[in-house]
């Protein structure tokens, strides 16, 4: 049975949307802010690389059989969202894809640490700061995958 | 099949890749200034054809052409598409995205600068030279499939 596309997307598609992925797919606790071994465990957690974003991860089937995927769009998303939802529509592709972006939930230590992580490649600098800022950033998050949960990205 | 010629900033280049494409323009001649403004969607992009699909024509295979344009990143909007085939298990050969990209992209800055500030005289003469200049390498981009 065909259920939704759910799409995550945030700058580089490492970090916020990752781990919205996973508290949907309930891989991470929804009451309870996972220590750091818990995101590191998570694919594609501060693993990304430039090549790919645009490339929609698979990551699993929700309750409801529903598809969650993520993806870095870097500051594109909108437009990628848009062009990829017309090239459905093109295409006459069956299942709704619903794409949500995850960036206002990003911290400024997530956005440095990312940066300095990601871009820069100094991962022993940048990487505690990234996870501190998402745990900072975690409920922020569930609130988000909640009200996806709950119809009100439709 | 369908094809998408996606540009920087504007819809210039996409759409004269799409123009050569359909066979609208001679490939062997580059068109002047007068010949490209007659192109259809030959025109600065606005923020809402950012993403936006916009219909040329059919070419004499059937194959459907659009233009669109990005403020910038296209290898992230052609990897999503592949995603995309991908996750609906669709063949690659459906859909089809070629980046129009000028080989100095602040020509794209300069045009729009020329434009806030009202010169748009200014800006259709840089963009005609623009597109004059990447005509033959747009040639090479023009995706046309064999018989």
């Amino acid at each position: 049975m065909a259920g939704k596309k759910i799409i995550y997307h945030c700058y580089g598609g490492a970090h916020s949307s990752v781990v919205a992925a996973a508290i949907h797919l309930g891989q991470l606790r929804v009451d309870k802010v996972p220590a750091s071994k818990e995101l590191m465990a998570l694919t594609l957690f501060d693993k990304q690389t430039k090549e790919g974003h645009g490339r929609l991860h698979f990551f699993g089937f929700d309750e409801y059989g529903d598809e969650v995927y993520s993806v870095g769009c870097r500051n594109v998303g909108y437009s990628v969202t848009k062009f990829l939802t017309k090239i459905k529509e093109i295409l006459n592709a069956g299942d709704e894809m619903i794409f949500i972006d995850t960036l206002h939930c990003v911290n400024l230590k997530m956005r440095i640490g990312g940066y300095i992580s990601r871009r820069l490649g100094m991962v022993k600098i940048g990487r505690p700061i990234v996870l501190r800022g998402t745990r900072e950033a975690y409920f922020e998050l569930v609130k988000l995958v909640q009200q996806v949960k709950e119809g009100s990205f439709a | 099949m369908n094809y998408i010629y996606l540009g920087v900033g504007d819809l210039y280049l996409p759409s004269v890749a799409a123009a050569v494409h359909l066979k609208k323009i001679d490939e062997y001649l580059p068109p002047d200034s007068a010949k490209l403004f007659t192109i259809e969607c030959f025109r600065h992009g606005e923020k809402c054809d950012e993403g936006a699909l916009h219909y040329i024509d059919s070419d004499e295979h059937g194959n459907k052409v659009f233009v669109s344009c990005a403020k910038g990143q296209l290898d992230v909007f052609v990897r999503a598409v592949q995603s995309l085939l991908g996750v609906y298990r669709i063949p690659v050969k459906d859909i089809k995205v070629i980046p129009c990209e000028p080989e100095n992209p602040q020509a794209v800055g300069i045009c729009k600068a020329l434009r806030s500030l009202g010169l748009w005289q200014a800006e259709s003469a840089l963009a005609s030279k623009l597109a004059y200049n990447c005509f033959s390498s747009l040639v090479k981009k023009v995706e046309r499939p064999t018989d």
